[in-house]
This record gives structure tokens, sequence and C-alpha cells, in this order.
């Protein structure tokens, strides 16, 4: 089996995948002790001397037939779970679910905190309608927005109103000099 | 020595327009609020009022106050009409739109504390907002 630039794509993935056979993967081996490999797959060449340095080891021990059929890759007892393909799998996979529980956590946290500092923020608001009185924070939610909303467009009126009185004023001390 | 006398008189007369002055701001604003106050307590029916405070998020204090009324009640619009046409003499600033007998719009600003108060009475509709800012 000869490993190209245009089927070198496939194997290296099926590798991943842990789907190549042993004639595949010894390709593979091959290929990358070569030094004149295209630059882009450059920095999978140590990768693979450490799988083929794990994969030489283990069958040492185990002397297994090669499999010219590509089927899966089988081992059996220990060594298939202290396979390092198999233990970085399980650490990228157990570092994934630790960074998904802290990022919750994080998640779960902030809204909690954000809850509490509007509810503080807040404290002491109500609303009546229609005869009934509501100061729940959370439920005033949307009346605070637009209360504060509400709020912002009096304040810029009441600049501009300000600020012609100011310059009404100015032209009136003008007049009397 | 009487000139001294006449300084000292003029500066106690300032303090003491200023301090009437500051006074009869505060009483106009109050005058407006215990309108507001009085009908709110009297009155349960069909009325939207919102009363929304923010607080300091390190002191807690309140910062800025903001009341908003909508409802329908004649004799509102005018005793309200009448406290901003008696009060507006006291403001720093001022919008005032009279269209017709039965709708009139006006706005009034306070600069020392920053108050703002809006009022339209349009019929029998009165819509009244007022924005507080403490410590300003």
């Amino acid at each position: 089996m000869k490993l190209t630039r245009e089927n070198i794509t496939e194997y290296v993935g099926r590798f991943l995948d842990g789907r190549t056979s042993c004639a595949e993967e010894q390709a593979l081996y091959e290929y990358f002790r070569n030094e004149n490999i295209p630059d882009e797959w450059n920095y999978l060449r140590d990768a693979f001397a450490y799988f083929e340095s794990g994969m030489r080891e283990e069958d040492a021990a185990e002397s297994l037939p090669e499999v010219t059929s590509p089927q899966p890759l089988r081992r059996s007892g220990m060594a298939a779970w202290c396979s390092p393909r198999i233990v970085a799998r399980w650490c990228v996979a157990a570092s994934a679910t630790i960074m998904a529980a802290a990022g919750t956590w994080l998640a779960v946290s902030s809204d909690s905190n954000a809850t509490d500092l509007a509810t503080s923020l807040y404290d002491g608001s109500y609303v009546i309608l229609n005869g009934e009185y509501c100061n729940d924070i959370e439920t005033m939610d949307y009346q605070i927005d637009i209360a504060m909303e509400r709020a912002a467009i009096m304040e810029t009126k009441a600049a501009r109103l300000l600020a012609m009185t100011d310059k009404q004023q100015q032209n009136q001390t003008k007049q009397y000099n | 020595m009487n000139a001294v006398k006449l300084r000292i008189a003029a500066a106690l007369t300032a303090i003491l327009v200023l301090s009437v002055s500051g006074s009869q701001r505060v009483s106009a604003q109050e005058h407006i609020d215990n309108l507001i106050s009085r009908f709110i307590d009297s009155n349960g029916g069909t009325i939207s009022y919102r009363s929304v405070v923010k607080r300091n998020p390190s002191t807690h204090e309140i910062e800025k106050r903001v009341v908003e009324l909508s409802v329908s009640n004649k004799e509102l619009g005018r005793q309200l009409i009448a406290a901003f046409e008696a009060e507006k003499g006291t403001a720093d600033g001022m919008e005032i739109n009279r269209v017709s007998p039965s709708y009139y719009t006006a706005t009034l600003v306070w600069s020392s504390p920053r108050r703002i108060y809006e009022l339209s009475v349009s019929g029998s509709w009165v819509s009244f907002s007022a924005v507080t800012n403490y410590g300003q």
C-alpha cells in the first residue's frame, strides 16, 4: 500500500478514528519516518513516531499476526486499555467533560449573582396595575426597563431645556450690556 | 465700620433670599408629589403606576427614582395642570404647550437636585412622569 499526497489525509483520519489495519498503520509510520513529507504534515511526524514506538512494544509483547484486510485493530486485556491512542482519547474526553462542567458551574453562579445584583439595585421598586400591587423585582423586570428608558428620554430633554435656558439668559445679558 | 456692617447685612440678606427660594423649590415639587401620593392612596381603580428606584451598588443608597402614572381622571388632570402652572416660576427649565383647553403638555426641570416632571393631559387621560436624581 503506497501513501501519497492525495490519500494521506484519508489514512491519517482513519488512523485517528482507530479504523486502520496493521498494514495501513505500518505504512503510515513508514511514511512519517520519511524526511521528505509535505510541510503541512510535518507537525504529525513526532506523534506518529510516538505511536510507532508504543505499537512496536505492544507488538513485541503480543506477537500479533499481520492483518491484511481492513479491520479495526483489536487488542486484548490491559494492553488494549493501555494503548497510547486510547489513553490519549480518554484524556481528551475527560478534559472536555471537566471543562464543560466548569463552564456550566460558572454560568449558573454568574446568573445567580446577576439576579442578586439586579434585585438589590432596584430594591424598593413597585408597580400598581389595575389595583394590584407588585414589588417582586424579578416579576417587574420589564416594568423596570420601561421606567429606566423613560427616564433616559426625559433626562435628554431636560438637558436640552436647561441648555436653551442658559442660552436665553446669555442673550439677555448681552442685550443689557 | 458702617461699610463692614453693610456688607454683613447684604450677605445675610443674600443667604435669606437663597434659602427662601430653595425652600420654594422644595415646596413646589412637594406640592406635585403630594397630589400624586394622595391620588394613589385614595384611588384603587384602573390606574397604571410605576415607582422604580435605582440604588448605588456599593452604598445601596437611592441614586434615582422614576415615577410614572397613567390614569383616566379629569379632576386629577385639572389639579396637576394648576400645580404645574403655579410652580413653573421656580423651574430652571420648562416647556409648556397649551394646544387646546383639553390638551396640555408640560415639562419642568429643576437642576439642583436634578428633578424632571412631565405632564400630559388629553381630555380626561392623565400621564405623569417624574425623575429625581439624588445626590446631584
